[in-house]
């Protein structure tokens, strides 16, 4: 078997000399790479052309290392002496082994302009040593082989024999050669780097040396040398969370375990590939503290987002989002004209980021971890960096493509009933929209079955449209079976939505710089017939080390997302209005829609716009284009000292048509409404950090910051009134056009602020941690005495088992880790002093009792000025939020259990917010300056490992629980204020109770809280006053993810649950009072509803001769307890509220990693297909049975106001194959 | 190290740079969209114009409470609810009388008093008009924000009494005027500014006070009217005090009744009490008031009727499809259409109501027809002479109580006839009024004192079609005329009305008596309402 080695060992010596002429041999590669690429396609061409200088400029490069000139005068001295001075003069640097390099060997040199080269050459030969200069640009000394082999001879065959070892690294992702990273002898200065191509050459003194290969972010590995001559590494990126480097606030990156408050990171593969294109939904149930709350099945419907609970009580409690260190506008901005969509199908721009060119995703939870960001931040922060942004990339060419293609069905439909028709008190009724009419032919009923009824249009289409619906007579209308449509209708009108994303990113780097570049585009069809939402985006991204301390990066994106929908979101005129509860004997598929004569809605629903005509006609646009960027220029002037400034752009339009379709049963006319939206924030951060050694075991990181920001809003709406030509969508279509007033006529806004800030942390040797912020900010909201506020905190931490050297059997890592942070925030713009509003609407705000200005009757034209009824307030203060924050991470057993526990008690004062004034005052808003909510909360993760083995089966658990508990303490001097909401119903804040309760009508009680029954018709008698009748906060989420890996493959399974949390879900309250689902199917009966008798005009309860409550006694049939204002949901609003508990299992997704030996031959490096599932089974035990109804819907899109379902498109549910190659 | 310091120099001089420009650059708090002042010209229009937006979900519930249509069906079952009313009762105080006060405190400071007089007698108007609909109501504290923001409720006597004294003033104000116009014409909606209107008008206003509590001091009410009579009153149809409304749809200037039903969504039915009043007492007022979408609709939405299909008062059942098929508002005061249709069962002794000239046919109303230029009647010719009649009947004002009611029936048969030929209908011819006159004198002079003021307010009711607030103050002060009983009533007759849930809520000088408060309203009668 000897000469098989021998064959290696030969082969190896080849290879070996060979790489001596790795230039010429890597530009060779590079050749073959190119004309493989050039397969591709035309972008991928010309990005390479753009990398292809990066890479080709290093030969050049080294050449002219040694091509320079430079004199040197040295006599006898030592060799290190020589290489120090020449290192300083020609400004290279030497890598070399001290045991092989005879450092104290006495060299003379004498130079005059002569080239580094030779001077090298002639200094260096007679001692036997050979230089050559690496991709790093070092010049790395080693001792000649030659000389080697004479001078140790005898030591040849010794074990202790100092040799040359070999060898390539690749990465373990995708088995590409990995340059640039650093091997060295442990414990020695010898060490190397790998070059273009992976391999590195090093010699190392004995056998027993061992070999560190280390880069950033990748796991350290360490190897024995033995007698290898060639060792191979294959490195992994390191997935030990205790090193992990964390984007702070600001940009600082900062190591995780020196934190004194809890962040959690989500990288890209746990957001991109699965097959969910808003980058906020994929966030559920992955980040403890985080809620994500969607609009249910609407394509680019607005998720809500909220960290730790919601603590301003009426201002903006999303997060502020950072994306490459410029704040990133996340408003959703509600329709206004003609035809409201509903805020729910208005998408959030936080849409426009496109999870796949997302590298990662870092929650800021709380005021501790977002402070330096400011007032902004005080509902934590969202920090994304972008493929584009990442600094760290590896060098070489990386080309990574990923497609996926997903189909989405509505996730759950009710289960109707098949017995009873159109109709009321058992009896078919034309017209009516309920089901309780009489049963079908073969029903098993005490009632009579009827067996057919005249065709249903013919109640409003006489035979001059509808000739087929009419006997030869023209009058009488036929006849047609009464049967159950109901397992149609629905479920017919949903589609089969689809998601289809292909994204390309490159990048492409050396030691000098690196270049990013990324082209995506995404495709979501909705379940609703014409609701899409597609986003294009292109990226491209930089950075560069220049020569003289500087270095400089910038990004430019541009994005542009179209959406489309019918009328959605439980606006009067959505097409979800009746679709649920259509009556079960309409046949909604099989009926025309259009009115062929002159294409008006058709339908059997009076005064509503049949659904499938909607989608047809009456479909509104959104189209957004979108632009971002930034230019980092940095300066290091010492080795301790960096002076950096990020200025951002991030801006965009988006231009709305609003269109109700000519022929619309709710307005025949139509109308088109237009909507530009002009976003643009502009951002300046100026950084000043001073990295010091205090003592040896105290070090000090001190930054200075400026920040200046603006942001502008300006909208222009107009409304077109009458449709001239339909389906022409165009304001110019239109008979006559007229601007939108907004709210307070604020088309134009404009708020900027400026901030001073500093940061300083001191880390005491690698266990303990203290860092202090402040933040003084001058914000143009508040009036001049007030505008200027500072705010701050203290943080640290202190890793005990590190401190006192803990035994780590068992304990492997403990952290205790707590902050107390105070942030102020300020107002929105222009609430400090009264104005007048020209020429808007009088009267009732919205409806036919509002009167629009100028105002003309038979008299004359009449241009009008009101006093706005919004009361300003000249004294504002800042709102300030003081969180206090204690946590502790431990890991068990080498990592194999993992548990971070936090938890924050976070008060707010002094809120700034816009509440329902008293009328009376003069006023219907005020703008208040007070009141205290606090929200504690507990955040648990826990991870466990119970197998793991890198090269076959590994099972990972992570789990994350979220508590969260708020409280309304003090509304200064007010009980409650009421907000928001969606049909009658509204948000309500109440002293001492939790934050946004449901208000709306309620049952009478008695004092006993037995509802009071009206004993004339067993009907519950309604409350004197609204109600707050439904508690939408949850008590718990959980998410439990379990991924298993086995070689090449990998599944997750992600779990979750939302305890509790109320809905007013006007959904299941239709379904019901209609008796369409089966629910109500057995109805032929009376009963009783619980509760006591009561006086309708007192509302007190009727006591019998003893003093006593009388128990209800009046029965009444089915129908009337559930359609006409019983006990059931279609009466008082506090009938249809639910207990929104919900078990689902929200994603599941099997990847496959292709093997090397199948992609051999390909142009690809890597591989990887994955099937991803969302969504695709629920379980919400607290509705009825058979409505089957998902709550994560919201109706009322992002806002404070929570807990609403008024008919929402039910959710989806998701199947997609996913591809990702790199090259 | 020098060097190194000037660097230090060059940054620290860049901070204080940035630092001087600094306020500049945060001072633009100013909204560049709204002014921060108004001018007199432009709020005043302003105030008339919310005064009748805001009174459409007024008018409407008491219309409906007093059977002249049916709006809701849980006010028509006496059933209230803190949002039935809560966009009037928020947009008078919000928008018309904090407007008035801004007219009125600044008109005072420019000592312009015309536009003061015109501001104080709305503000007597709007103002008793709210203490007729809730009793006791802010007025003390309102309208101050900057001061409070839960004003107490002040009595309904202790406010009606101020207002009397603030309408003194007001005339007084227009008094110092010695033009003709106390304002352009072009900022004054109800009169163009005519001085001699509005001095008409504060006169009739104050009778009409008067009236209203003259239950609680009679001698006193006595001793006033007397005055009043002797003086300037809205004596001609020309002078009434009716909001118009345009016709205009972008914006829209339409009378709300038209803009909510004459399009296929619609929330009214038509009373079956009114309609079937005016059918069965032949009174061709019916053909404006009342527009049939059916010939032969009818109860139930049964096909065998006459097409007044409209609903009995407290008939609580789901509608039925029937948007096409209920008979709906008419030409007045709502101005949608005229109905010009035969009506199929009328009696041959019908001699005012009959189908001479009745060419058209019933149609589906559509948001195309009619102008939808309606009017809501405030205080009317036809009122005034009515309230008079009242009052001769029932104090010893000296008046002539049969000519009154006779002028009052002639001018509003006049009024409807003149509106509806205005806006494409017939009119009613000169000796149908006189008839109808003759024929309901020949009842008064027959009738006892009782029947005598059951017809006269009979009369005022129907003449009053298009304003509930009035004629619901009239039935409480006589119980007149005699409604129809409930089909299934779900509670009392309200007495006065809920008051805004958002004043509820927001208020928090209600304490937490605002749901005992709300729930007393339907039993607590207002202070004239003896």
């Amino acid at each position: 078997m000897t000469w098989v080695r021998d064959f290696f060992v030969s082969f190896n010596q080849e290879i070996n000399k060979k790489s001596n002429k790795c230039m010429q041999k890597c530009k060779e590669t590079r050749k073959v790479l190119f004309i493989q690429l050039m397969r591709i396609s035309v972008l991928q061409i010309i990005s390479l052309f753009m990398f292809s200088g990066v890479l080709f400029a290093n030969p050049g490069l080294s050449e002219s290392i040694l091509n320079k000139r430079l004199s040197i005068n040295l006599k006898n001295v030592s060799l290190e002496t020589a290489l120090n001075n020449i290192q300083a003069k020609a400004d290279v640097k030497f890598v070399y082994s001290s045991t092989v390099i005879p450092l104290s060997s006495k060299v003379t040199v004498a130079a005059s302009q002569e080239k580094l080269s030779d001077i090298l050459t002639g200094m260096l030969s007679d001692l036997g040593v050979n230089y050559v200069v690496n991709a790093s640009q070092y010049i790395v000394l080693k001792k000649n082989e030659l000389a080697m082999a004479d001078s140790l001879m005898i030591n040849a065959l010794l074990a202790n024999q100092q040799h040359t070892v070999t060898g390539k690294v690749v990465g373990k992702d995708d088995g590409k050669p990995f340059p640039g990273v650093s091997v060295v002898v442990k414990g020695t200065k010898t060490g190397t780097v790998t070059s273009a191509d992976g391999t590195y050459k090093i010699s190392v003194p004995n056998s027993e040396s061992v070999l560190v290969f280390t880069y950033i972010s990748f796991q350290t590995q360490e190897i024995a040398v033995g007698t290898n001559k060639t060792i191979n590494v294959v490195l992994a990126e390191s997935s030990n969370a205790l090193t992990e480097v964390v984007v702070t606030a600001a940009g600082i990156k900062r190591e995780k375990t020196t934190l004194g408050y809890s962040v959690s990171t989500l990288s890209s593969d746990k957001l991109a590939q699965k097959s969910e294109p808003d980058p906020l939904r994929a966030l559920t149930g992955k980040v403890a503290g985080v809620s994500i709350g969607s609009s249910g099945g609407v394509a680019g419907g607005a998720t809500n987002i909220n960290i730790r609970g919601s603590s301003s009580l009426n201002g903006n409690n999303q997060p502020l989002f950072v994306v490459d260190g410029v704040p990133f506008d996340n408003s959703s901005f509600g329709n206004v004209g003609g035809q409201s969509s509903g805020a729910s199908s208005v998408t959030n721009r936080a849409f426009d980021l496109d999870p796949n060119n997302i590298q990662s995703m870092t929650v800021l939870k709380g005021a501790a971890a977002a402070a330096l960001y400011g007032s902004r931040a005080a509902n934590g922060a969202v920090i994304i960096t972008t493929k584009a942004g990442k600094k760290m990339s590896r060098k070489g060419t990386e080309i990574t493509y990923n497609t996926s293609y997903s189909v989405e069905n509505v996730s759950g439909l009710p289960e109707y009933q098949t017995k009873y028709g159109q109709g009321t008190n058992n009896d078919y009724r034309q017209g009516v929209y309920g089901s309780w009419g009489q049963p079908y032919v073969g029903v098993q009923s005490i009632l009579p079955t009827r067996a057919t009824i005249p065709a249903q249009l013919t109640r409003s289409f006489s035979s001059a449209v509808f000739p087929q619906l009419y006997q030869a007579d023209g009058v009488t209308p036929i006849q047609i079976p009464y049967r159950s449509y109901s397992e149609e209708n629905a479920k017919n009108f949903f589609q089969t939505g689809s998601v289809y994303e292909n994204a390309l990113a490159i990048s492409s780097g050396s030691e000098k710089g690196n270049l990013n570049a990324g082209f995506s585009r995404t495709n979501n069809t909705g379940v609703v017939p014409n609701n899409e939402i597609n986003r294009t985006s292109f990226n491209i991204s930089g950075n560069m080390k220049l020569d003289n301390k500087f270095y400089v990066s910038g990004s430019m994106n541009y994005v542009t997302t179209g959406q489309k929908t019918p009328p959605i979101g439980g606006a009067t005129g959505s097409i979800m209005s009746a679709l649920m509860y259509t009556p079960t004997s309409f046949d909604l598929t099989g009926s025309p829609f259009e009115n062929p004569i002159d294409g008006s809605n058709v339908y059997d629903y009076t005064g509503l716009d049949n659904p499938y005509w909607s989608t047809k006609h009456s479909v509104s646009t959104s189209n957004v284009d979108r632009f971002y960027g930034n230019l980092v220029l940095g300066f290091d002037p010492l080795p301790w000292l960096n002076v950096q400034n990020t200025a951002g752009y991030n801006a965009y339009t988006d231009r709305r048509l609003n269109v109700r379709g000519k022929g619309s049963s709710s307005y025949s006319n139509g109308s088109i409404a237009t909507d530009d939206i002009y976003r643009q924030e502009l951002d300046n951060t100026f950084l000043v950090t001073a990295n010091k050694k205090l003592t040896p075991d105290l070090s000090l990181r001190w930054i200075l910051g400026n920040n200046i920001n603006q942001r502008l809003t300006d909208r222009k709406a107009f409304y077109g009134d009458g449709i001239i030509v339909a389906d022409l969508n165009t304001i110019t279509n239109t008979s006559s056009v007229t601007p939108i007033q907004l709210t307070n006529n604020r088309n134009l806004l404009k708020q900027r602020y400026y901030a001073f800030f500093t940061d300083i942390t001191f880390d005491y040797k690698d266990y303990a941690s203290l860092n202090l912020v402040g933040r003084n900010d001058i914000s143009s909201t508040l009036p001049a005495n007030n505008r200027s506020y500072f705010y701050g905190g203290a943080n640290g931490s202190f890793i005990f088992t590190k401190a006192f050297k803990m035994d780590d059997k068992i304990l492997s890592f403990g952290k205790v880790r707590g902050g107390y942070t105070r942030v102020g925030n300020e107002s929105t713009a222009y609430q400090t002093a009264e104005f007048y509003l020209v020429n808007s609407p009088l009267g009732a705000t919205t409806g036919v009792g509002s009167i629009g200005s100028p105002f003309t009757n038979s008299n004359g034209t009449y241009n009008s000025s009101t006093l706005a009824n919004l009361l300003t307030n000249s004294n504002l203060k800042p709102e300030f939020i003081t969180e206090l924050e204690v946590g502790t991470e431990l890991q068990f057993f080498k990592n194999r259990i993992g548990l971070d526990v936090t938890y924050y008690n976070k008060k707010s004062t002094s809120q700034i917010f816009e509440v329902t004034a008293a009328p009376s005052s003069g006023y219907t808003t005020q703008i208040l300056n007070l009141g205290e909510a606090t929200n504690k909360g507990l955040e648990i993760a826990l991870n466990l490992a119970p197998f793991r083995n890198p090269d076959g089966f590994s099972w990972d658990i992570s789990t994350v629980f979220t508590r969260n508990r708020n409280v309304i303490n003090n509304l200064g001097g007010y009980q409650q204020f009421v907000f928001g909401g969606a049909n009658g119903t509204s948000s309500v804040h109440m002293v001492g109770s939790p934050y946004g309760l449901i208000y709306g009508t309620a049952y009478a009680r008695d004092a006993a809280g037995e509802i009071l029954i009206d004993p004339n018709t067993g009907k519950p008698l309604v409350s004197g006053s609204l109600k707050a009748i439904g508690n939408p906060n949850p008590d718990f989420t959980l998410g439990i993810n379990n991924s298993f890996t086995y070689k090449s493959f990998s599944l997750s399974v992600l779990f979750d649950l939302k305890k509790g949390g109320d809905i007013y879900s006007n959904t299941v309250g239709q379904m019901l009072s209609r008796g369409v689902t089966r629910d109500t199917e057995n109805r032929e009966g009376v009963l009783v509803s619980p509760g006591v008798l009561g006086n309708p005009a007192t509302l007190q309860p009727i006591l019998d001769a003893n003093g006593n409550t009388i128990p209800n006694n009046v029965a009444m049939s089915y129908e009337d307890l559930f359609f006409n204002n019983g006990i059931g949901p279609g009466g008082v609003m506090e009938g249809s509220i639910f207990d929104a508990t919900v078990f689902r299992l929200r994603e599941i997704s099997l990847a496959f990693q292709f093997p090397k030996s199948l992609l051999k031959g390909t142009p690809f490096g890597s591989g990887m297909i994955s099937v991803t599932g969302r969504n695709l089974w629920y379980y919400a035990p607290n509705f009825p049975k058979y409505t089957n109804f998902d709550p994560e819907v919201s109706s009322l899109g992002v806002g404070n106001s929570q807990g609403y379902d008024n008919l929402s498109v039910p959710t989806t549910k998701r199947f997609g194959v996913n591809l990702r190659f790199s090259f | 190290m020098k060097i190194r310091n000037k660097k230090y120099m060059f940054l620290l001089a860049g901070v204080l740079l940035t630092g001087s420009a600094c306020k500049k650059f945060v001072d633009i708090n100013q909204d560049p969209n709204n002014p921060t002042t108004a001018q007199l010209s432009l709020l005043l229009p302003s105030t008339e114009i919310s005064l009748a937006g805001n009174m459409y979900q007024l008018n409407s519930g008491t219309e409906t409470i007093m059977q002249h249509t049916m709006w809701s069906t849980g006010i028509s079952r006496y059933q209230q609810q803190g949002t039935d009313y809560d966009d009037s009762w928020n947009g008078f105080y919000s928008q018309t009388l904090n407007d008035l006060e801004s007219v009125i405190s600044s008109g005072t400071t420019q000592q312009q008093w015309g536009y003061v007089a015109i501001a104080k007698i709305q503000k007597v108007y709007l103002y008793s008009l709210m203490v007729d609909m809730w009793g006791d109501i802010p007025y003390s504290q309102a309208e101050n924000g900057a001061v409070t923001t839960s004003p107490v409720l002040d009595k309904g006597a202790d406010i009606y009494e101020k207002l009397l004294v603030l309408l003194d003033d007001g005339i007084a104000d227009a008094n110092k005027i010695t033009a003709t116009t106390l304002v352009p014409s072009t900022s004054d909606v109800f009169y163009g500014g005519t001085k001699a209107s509005w001095i008409a008008m504060a006169n009739s206003l104050k009778l009409k006070m008067y009236n209203q509590i003259r239950l609680v001091d009679p001698a006193r009410s006595t001793t006033a009217i007397r005055t009043l009579i002797a003086g300037s009153l809205i004596n001609t149809n020309a002078l009434d005090f009716t909001f118009k409304f345009g016709s205009g749809q972008n914006p829209n200037n339409r009378h709300p009744w038209h803009r909510v039903e004459y399009q296929s969504a619609k929330t009214f039915y038509q009373n079956q009490f009114f309609m079937d009043l005016l059918f069965t007492s032949d009174d061709p007022r019916l053909r404006s008031f009342i527009y049939r979408q059916n010939a032969t609709a009818g109860l139930n939405n049964s096909a065998n009727s006459n097409g007044y299909y409209g609903r009995n008062p407290g008939d609580g059942t789901a509608a039925p499809a029937d948007l096409a098929r209920r008979a709906d508002f008419g030409v007045y005061p709502a101005g949608g259409l005229y109905d010009n249709s035969p009506i199929n069962n009328l009696t041959a002794a019908n001699l005012y109501l009959t189908n001479t000239g009745a060419t058209g046919t019933p149609k589906v109303i559509a948001v195309t027809d009619g102008t939808g230029a309606g009017v809501i009647p405030l205080i009317t010719n036809a009122m005034v002479k009515f309230i008079r009649a009242e009052a001769a009947l029932t104090l010893s004002t000296g008046d002539d109580a049969r000519a009154n009611f006779s002028d009052g029936v002639t001018a509003n048969l006049n009024s409807v006839s003149t509106f509806a030929v205005a806006n494409g209908g017939v009119a009613i011819p000169a000796a149908s009024i006189t008839g109808i006159v003759a024929r309901l004198l020949q009842q008064y002079d027959a009738a006892n004192a009782a029947g005598k003021l059951n017809l006269v307010m009979t009369q005022k009711y129907i003449a009053t079609y298009g304003n509930g607030m009035e004629t619901y103050n009239d039935y409480r002060r006589t119980g007149l005329p005699a409604l129809r009983g409930l089909l299934s009533p779900l509670s009392t007759f309200p007495l006065r009305l809920y008051y805004s849930q958002t004043e509820l809520s927001a208020n928090t000088s209600f304490g937490a008596n605002a749901s005992a408060l709300q729930v007393a309203q339907q039993i607590t009668p207002v202070f004239w309402d003896k």
